[in-house]
């Protein structure tokens, strides 16, 4: 399975040479024109999409099987060799694309001049930005302990500023449930589709898995895009000081020094869970720091994008396999 | 060692703080705000090795330099011999001035004052003298001051004071602030100077500070810098009526006395009424004359005499809230007799001469009795007009003429019994000689020179060899100029309304050389420049000579408006003093006049107070001085007995408050002197300075720490490139 081959994709500072300053990018205020420089600093090529249909463009042959519309049998081969066989074509389909972005208290955090939430709007508008320049639906949905907005997935125009003005509105809510706004897609969305999830997971996992499960067994493609603060992953902290959870608001002295082994611990084995849910589910999931430049999110996405294309030829492989086997 | 301000030692308490702050508990300085504590495990604070003393050198280091920071501020000197007795160098002079006036007797005044004055003794403190005065008409020291308070016991001087203080009591007097104030600073500076001593002088009024204070006195005096005035005024719920007679009876036979009832210091009463008492303290029958007094305000009433014929002699007011002045003494009335001896040779009854004139203007009345006599010569009656004497006082007139009685003849007159001899005849030498003595006691002998030629009698009657005396060559007339309005003989006509004597014109006068005769004073001249009256003293008696006479041929002085006038004030300067006496005040002298220093033996003459306690009086001490107490005084005098009504002071009744802003405002410095313990106390600190200023350890200290912080910055640097060092080498590891 491609998915354990993909494990989490972590900073790699030494490959982005070319990629934008995340703080210089930062300091541009709109967020249609921070995704605009972003993509159009990366663009190279469209992504093709995975799922066939009855296009112009050939594809493959399968062998015929009863049931199987007779329009496409390729009469022509059955003429020659006297074998039936299904044309089977490449059909170029618009993507349906939900990006789910978590509002929540925790994403506020930001060590730096900027915090994740501020980074994950800017990768949620990026990606927008690019899928709808790509001629692709964009849906959004932002949740914190609840689903905060909604707007379903379209491609019309003027869709991009109302996605924009949903991404600049102010977070409003302290904490984070996974299970809303997932419950909610699965709910409203039925034609499948590519769902981002972009939070920092900084919440007990136990019903992630039921929920990925839930998600993909509805036929959508998940990807997961972790933010964290570079903080969050070193704790890296001089002085002892009152530590406050941003969510919760309770505080709790901390010594940095003496509590930093545990932390790292603590945090490396939610990581691990998280990551064994992914593989379970099949689902991509790709960490960001906040430091990282966003051109590495589009190159996620979009190396996700040929994972995903890849697992379906596999899959339509394995079955085309299974079938001449049987024959 | 000590320190000028030793205060500051408090600073080093400082040095404690770096030790305190490194051994507290150290607790978190800010608050870290972060994303989820999930993962954030509890660490309980712990002690790191900045919680230990690990540069114990340095923290010396710093907080010998805190030390001598504060060391240095504090000021340090080396006493060299501490002074022992450094209070007997100091001294303070007390003196506590009771007011013993007559106010302070009211309600409970005199014991709030007594007790003002245990106070001011309980503050005593060793090294001050005090001594004990009393104030009411004048000082009165009742403990002097004793030796400036060196070497005595001041608890000696405080029992002294206390028990003087015990026998003081209220007197009648007024109260003479001014004065009191005036004679006690003048005291203590003298004090203070024939001691050769700096001591402080305070005074501590105790008084009830009323209205009534004369403070005049003060006006004009320069109070001295070194003494000051501090006021312990006694509170009282104030309320008083003031009562006061206008004129001393009804002179003018109105059979009404005035009376000024003041409700100078208003209590809520309006309302009061008047009485008339006997001296033996009954009321008369009369019903009591009610008077209605707004507050603040005067009111003068008419109040009836008694209509039975009971002696009275005061008048009492019921009403007041303070009582000790509510009782006016009144002189009960007395019939005063006048005798007047003519000698002269014209007739009563012919209107030419000079007996005519004279006989009409002597005016009697109710009680005031004149008798004329009138003589040709000496022992000779002349022709007289009989008239009745005054039988009744009912029946007599208000204005009734002279009792005109005829003396038996070639009986000599009784000179002792007469108060004016006019004399306008020539006498012989013994006639001129018993006159003489007549005036030498007290008598007075008016001499109308009608003649030149009676400039023998003149020198005569006047001691002298001879007096010139001549006609005066008048062209027209002669008036009077230069006129003494001071003597008392024109003092009645000093104002300018009735100063105008140039309507009497004189057809004839005599010219008397008075030059070169200082016994001889004149006291109006004619316009010509010619004597017209001129009076010798002689002895306690007097002699007026008149240069011309009043008769017709002479001049028109007897048919003008100032004859009976002057003549009256001829007659009745003796009763002057008389009508004075009728306003006496405690305090004031009785005036030695003719009837009490008649020719009675002085082992005979006595006053008898109010109190009934008996005085000897003796004329040669001059005016009698105890007066001490409001009431009538009798004087004795042979068998003729007088009495004198003595009231309290208008004044004294005026019980407002009076500010304390009002001395000040005559120059008076209130406030409260330091006392020996605060002079030493200063100069004890006077001498600190003086001993820090030349030793200036200070600098020494700031030498120091200097010292220190270039060794506490070296060693902090040591420190910190051995730390950096260290660091350097871990961060290599």
């Amino acid at each position: 399975m491609t998915a354990q081959a993909t494990p989490t994709h972590s900073a790699q500072p030494g490959s982005s040479a070319s990629f934008i300053d995340p703080q210089a990018l930062m300091r541009i205020k709109t967020l249609q024109w921070r995704a605009k420089v972003v993509v159009e600093g990366f663009m190279s090529g469209l992504h093709r999409s995975p799922y066939h249909g009855f296009s112009v463009e050939f594809s493959e042959y399968r062998e015929y099987s009863p049931g199987d519309d007779l329009r496409y049998l390729d009469w022509r081969l059955l003429a020659r060799s006297d074998r039936y066989y299904i044309k089977r074509f490449e059909e170029e389909t618009n993507l349906r694309c939900y990006l789910l972005v978590d509002r929540s208290r925790s994403m506020g955090y930001g060590s730096g001049d900027y915090s994740k939430d501020e980074y994950a709007r800017t990768v949620a508008a990026t990606l927008a930005y690019f899928l709808l320049t790509q001629r692709d639906a964009v849906g959004l949905l932002t949740f914190d302990e609840h689903v905060v907005d909604y707007l379903p997935a379209r491609f019309r125009p003027g869709h991009l500023h109302r996605l924009m003005l949903c991404l600049e509105r102010q977070m409003s809510g302290t904490g984070t449930s996974l299970e809303v706004p997932i419950a909610q897609v699965a709910r409203t969305v039925n034609k499948r589709g590519l769902i981002v999830l972009i939070s920092d997971f900084l919440a007990p996992v136990e019903s992630l898995q039921k929920q990925l499960g839930y998600l993909r067994s509805r036929g959508h493609e998940i990807l997961l895009l972790r933010i964290l603060d570079p903080r969050e992953v070193d704790f890296r902290f001089d002085d002892a000081s009152m530590f406050q959870d941003l969510e919760s608001g309770q505080q709790r002295y901390v010594d940095p020094q003496s509590a930093r082994q545990e932390y790292l611990q603590r945090f490396e084995k939610h990581a691990q869970q998280v990551q064994e849910i992914c593989d379970d589910q099949e689902v991509d999931l790709y960490q960001l720091l906040t430091d990282q430049p966003l051109d590495r999110a589009l190159f996620d996405f979009l190396s996700s994008g040929m994972r995903r294309k890849r697992r379906v030829m596999r899959r339509s492989g394995d079955r085309s396999l299974k079938g001449g086997a049987s024959s | 060692m000590s320190f000028l301000t030793p205060l500051y030692l408090l600073g080093i308490a400082a040095v404690s703080l770096p030790v305190v702050f490194h051994l507290i508990r150290r607790s978190p300085q800010g608050q870290t705000e972060f994303s989820s504590l999930m993962f954030v495990p509890t660490s309980p604070p712990r002690l790191t090795r900045r919680s230990r003393l690990d540069q114990l050198l340095l923290l010396l280091l710093r907080a010998l330099a805190l030390l001598l920071l504060a060391a240095a501020f504090t000021r340090p000197f080396f006493r060299q011999a501490e002074e022992k007795n450094l209070y007997a160098r100091f001294t303070r002079r007390v003196a506590i001035l009771v007011d013993t006036s007559a106010s302070m007797s009211r309600g409970q005044v005199w014991q709030q004052a007594i007790t003002q004055v245990e106070d001011v003794l309980q503050d005593l403190e060793p090294g001050e003298d005090v001594a004990l005065y009393t104030f009411g008409n004048q000082l009165r020291p009742v403990v002097p001051f004793g030796d400036g308070g060196r070497g005595q016991d001041p608890r000696t001087r405080v029992a002294l004071v206390r028990s003087q203080l015990a026998t003081l009591k209220p007197s009648f007097e007024a109260t003479n602030l001014g004065g009191a104030l005036v004679n006690l600073a003048d005291a203590m500076e003298a004090i203070n100077a024939e001691d050769q001593s700096a001591g402080a002088l305070q005074i501590v009024l105790v008084s009830d500070l009323q209205q009534g204070s004369q403070l005049e006195s003060l006006q004009a005096f320069d109070w001295p810098e070194e003494i000051r005035l501090s006021v312990r005024r006694i509170a009282d719920t104030g309320g008083n009526v003031e009562l006061h007679t206008l004129v001393a009876h009804d002179e003018d036979d109105s059979g009404f006395v005035r009376v000024r009832v003041s409700n100078v210091d208003p209590a809520g009463r309006q309302e009061f009424t008047l009485r008339w008492q006997q001296r033996n303290g009954e009321y008369t029958a009369d019903d009591p004359f009610p008077v209605y007094v707004p507050d603040g305000e005067s009111r003068l009433v008419k109040m009836p005499l008694p209509e039975t014929q009971a002696v009275v002699d005061r008048i009492e007011l019921t009403g007041d809230v303070c009582d000790f002045d509510n009782i006016y003494y009144v002189n009960p009335r007395q019939q005063i007799t006048s005798r007047v001896l003519y000698l002269g040779s014209d007739p009563v009854n012919d209107p030419q001469g000079l007996a005519y004139y004279l006989e009409r203007s002597l005016i009697g009345n109710r009680w005031r009795i004149i008798e004329f006599a009138s003589r040709s010569e000496w022992g000779v009656p002349a022709e007289s007009v009989q008239q009745s004497p005054v039988s009744n006082a009912d029946d007599a007139p208000k204005t009734a003429s002279p009792t005109v009685k005829s003396p038996a003849a070639g009986t000599p007159p009784e000179l002792s019994e007469i108060d004016l001899v006019v004399v306008a005849t020539d006498l012989d030498a013994q006639h001129c000689q018993t006159l003489r003595q007549f005036v030498i006691a007290g008598g007075r002998v008016l001499f109308v020179l009608v003649r030149s030629e009676m400039a023998d009698t003149m020198a005569r009657l006047l001691d002298r060899p001879a007096v010139e005396v001549s006609e005066a060559d008048v062209d027209d007339y002669a008036m009077l100029a230069d006129i003494d309005f001071q003597h008392p003989l024109f003092a009645a006509f000093a104002d300018p309304r009735f100063s105008d004597f140039t309507k009497i014109r004189f057809w004839k006068h005599r010219q008397v050389d008075v030059t070169d005769d200082d016994a001889l004073q004149v006291v109006a001249r004619f316009d010509d420049g010619d004597p017209a009256v001129i009076e010798s003293m002689i002895g306690q008696g007097r002699i007026v000579i008149l240069s011309t006479g009043w008769q017709p041929s002479d001049s028109r002085f007897a048919l003008s408006s100032k004859f009976v006038p002057w003549m009256t004030g001829m007659l009745h300067d003796f009763h002057l003093e008389n009508r004075d006496m009728q306003r006496l005040y405690v305090g004031d002298l009785i005036p030695l006049t003719a009837d009490t220093a008649s020719q009675v033996a002085s082992s005979s003459r006595k006053i008898i107070k109010p109190d009934g306690s008996e005085v000897r009086w003796n004329t040669a001490d001059g005016d009698f001085g105890g007066v001490d107490q409001p009431g009538p005084y009798r004087i004795q005098a042979g068998e003729t007995v007088r009495s004198v009504a003595v009231n309290l002071q208008a004044s004294e009744s005026d019980t407002r408050v009076l500010p304390v802003e009002a001395l000040e405002e005559r120059g008076v410095l209130l406030g409260v002197q330091a006392t020996p313990k605060d002079m030493a106390e200063h100069a004890r600190q006077m001498r600190d300075l003086e001993l820090e200023d030349q030793q200036r350890v200070w600098q020494w200290l700031v030498v120091a720490l200097i010292c220190v912080l270039i060794a506490e910055t070296w060693l902090a640097g040591h420190v910190e490139r051995g730390g950096t060092t260290v660091a350097a080498v871990e961060a290599g590891e």
